[in-house]
């Protein structure tokens, strides 16, 4: 490794420690709150949806469980990085370190939020008496994907945001009509047939629903189905780094 | 010697937009999206050619708004440069106004950690720094204390203790010394003495001219982001002080009463002037150097022959440095006009603001004719290294 990358690697890490320490700075429950929230949404999702409308899907509350802790990480890890260049404009404005550091280290406390709330997940899948399968090792290999994903969305919000400040509450609304046009609380096999080609257009979709074979399912998303995703996500993910690598470098003065 | 050149700059400008009507919102993009922004364009710094060597203290001077801190940032990597080249060889430590960018929710102890890292600093080594850094602020009972509950001088305090704990080849500092007390000032010369002996090169931004005239080697002066000067610290603090500021507006004292009710105007004072060394209108001088006062004056009553100018300086506060009238001199003012010149041939001062009143009376000083009370304003700045307020002659020797 040389030594700038080292040293990227160790500013990167102080970033994400410091990020996580204030993120439940003065309260009291701390980081019992990441588990808190998606069990609380889920909690009356799961009310509302089981028995005061019903929903014919098996194993209903390991599905929406899923898909509110997978949805969850994307609404996070979006809102708080496209916070992060003004939540440091005190350090851009001072010091100079590679700008992107700081994107992800913003993600990085919203992941361990997810590997967290995996856990739980995991404990209910088993609980479940649901049998995995040797289906769960592309687990990684997705929440891998899914990240990506995210990066590439969050430096594309991140830097947009330095300049339109407008952004937050546009991303606001988006992710409330994201959360009803995505397999949160239903799946993919109830929307009617004609539809779910517009659907799964929506990545987001794509990877909870391939979360949802391999945890509850017991079954491989198709090779295509992968392939598709992967590309998304590639293309993304790229056109978020052109951006950000284009405008990086105006990120203090525009602050 | 080693000539090595660790920073050059060439040709460097940097422009900011200023929109004359900020938007900041898409709705404002969207709505105005076929009208135009108007933008001023500011030319913060402008073709700046400067080259460092390594070892150098460098001075930059220049009046608010003359780009020194724009500099500073385009030095640091903050900015990038609209046009012109940057090079840097070496490490740079950059400790820009007030802090190093502190996380107002962290405590002390976690900034230090989280900046050095920045820095470049291997969290080992901050450990074994921890202490000295600890020492050097002063800050042993707050270092779990939060940092929004620091004053501003512990702040700095803090600041320039880690920045000069990272092992960098180049330093930058801009108005480190505005805050910290008496105390903290002289420490802080005193790493300016070891790492310049460690043989660093030191950027060294301040509006504290003694501080510059003592360490720097050679100096910069900027002017709406221009070099105007550079070279010999002495010459271009001169140049700073004469050249570089504009002429002082009436400054008054707070106290100072309109004392032209009690003038009979017989003859007035139409105008005055102060000049310096060089023959030009000044409020600034330096400590040593003449100052000479030009007073235009017109006679009304035609059956004075002669007129007495007096002239008294104050200091801020209002006491009395110094009187004098003409007449004292054996020089009286013909009548019906004409103008005078009163000089002090070596401004007896070290530094601060002072006022002038001057006067028209007669000769038992028992009748003004005109009196322009404490109007009169000029401020001394020393370009050596002194402290107090006289001027004294002085030499040293060995015997």
């Amino acid at each position: 490794m040389n030594k700038s990358f080292k040293q990227s690697l160790r500013i990167f890490w102080e970033i994400a420690i410091s990020d996580f320490k204030l993120r439940y700075n003065n309260s009291i429950l701390g980081y019992l709150w990441t588990l808190i929230k998606p069990l609380m949404l889920f909690g009356i999702l799961y009310v509302v949806f089981s028995f005061f409308m019903r929903f014919e899907i098996d194993n209903y509350a390991l599905h929406l469980l899923v898909g509110v802790v997978f949805w969850n990480f994307f609404v996070e890890a979006t809102t708080i990085t496209m916070h992060s260049f003004i939540n440091k404009a005190a350090l851009i404005t001072k010091i100079y370190f590679p700008r992107h550091l700081i994107v992800l280290a913003a993600t990085m406390t919203s992941l361990l939020t997810l590997l967290l709330n995996s856990i739980v997940v995991f404990v209910f899948v088993i609980y479940s008496a649901v049998d995995l399968s040797w289906a769960i090792l592309i687990f990684p290999l997705l929440l891998i994907v899914y990240y990506f994903l995210v990066l590439g969305i969050s430096f594309i919000l991140s830097i947009l945001y330095v300049k339109f400040r407008d952004l937050q509450h546009i991303w606001e609304v988006l992710l409330q009509i994201g959360f009803w046009l995505t397999p949160v609380i239903y799946t993919v096999s109830i929307i009617p047939e004609k539809y779910r080609f517009y659907v799964l257009l929506n990545p987001v979709a794509r990877i909870i629903d391939s979360f949802r074979k391999i945890l509850i399912l017991n079954e491989l998303p198709t090779f295509l189905d992968t392939a598709i995703l992967i590309g998304v996500t590639a293309l993304i993910f790229l056109l978020g780094l052109f951006i950000f690598k284009r405008k990086q470098a105006y990120i203090a003065e525009n602050i | 010697m080693n000539k090595e050149i660790v920073l050059s700059l060439k040709n460097v400008t940097k422009t900011f937009k200023i929109p004359h009507e900020r938007r900041d919102t898409l709705k404002e993009h969207f709505t105005h999206f076929f009208r135009r922004l108007k933008y001023t364009r500011l030319d913060a710094v402008k073709s700046v050619d400067i080259e460092v060597i390594k070892g150098e203290f460098l001075g930059i001077i220049g009046r608010n708004g003359g780009g020194k801190s724009t500099l500073l940032k385009l030095l640091a990597g903050i900015y990038l440069p609209t046009k012109g080249k940057i090079k840097v060889n070496g490490m740079i430590s950059p400790f820009l106004e007030l802090g190093v960018g502190f996380n107002a929710d962290l405590t002390g102890k976690e900034n230090v950690y989280l900046n050095g890292t920045i820095l470049g600093l291997t969290r080992g080594e901050i450990d074994a720094k921890y202490q000295d850094i600890v020492d050097f602020a002063e800050l042993h009972d707050f270092m779990d204390t939060k940092i929004k509950n620091y004053s501003s001088g512990m702040h700095v305090r803090l600041a320039f203790s880690i920045a000069i704990q990272a092992d960098a080849d180049i330093y930058l500092c801009d108005e480190v010394l505005a805050v910290g007390d008496m105390v903290f000032q002289q420490k802080c010369f005193d790493v300016f003495h070891r790492l310049k002996n460690e043989g660093k090169t030191i950027i060294y931004v301040s509006h504290d001219i003694g501080s510059v005239r003592r360490f720097c080697d050679r100096c910069v002066l900027l002017s709406k982001g221009e070099v105007v000067a550079s070279g010999d610290p002495g010459v271009v603090i001169d140049k700073y002080i004469y050249e570089g500021g504009e002429i002082a507006a009436a400054a008054t004292l707070k106290d100072e009463q309109d004392m032209s009710h009690l003038s009979s105007k017989k003859a007035v004072i139409e105008a005055y002037q102060l000049l310096d060394k060089n023959g030009k209108p000044c409020t600034n001088f330096c400590p040593g150097d003449s100052l000479r006062l030009r007073v235009n004056y017109r006679v009304n009553d035609t059956s004075l022959k002669n007129v007495n100018a007096g002239v008294a300086i104050y200091d801020e506060r209002g006491n009395h440095l110094f009187g004098e009238t003409s007449f004292w001199q054996n020089v009286a003012l013909p009548s019906p006009q004409g103008s005078y010149e009163f000089e002090i041939k070596e401004i007896p001062l070290l530094s601060g603001k002072y006022f002038i009143t001057i006067a028209l009376n007669n000769e038992a000083i028992s009748e003004q004719y005109d009196w322009v009370n404490k109007k009169i304003f000029f401020n001394v700045e020393n370009n050596k290294i002194q402290e107090g307020i006289i001027n004294f002659k002085t030499g040293w020797k060995l015997t």
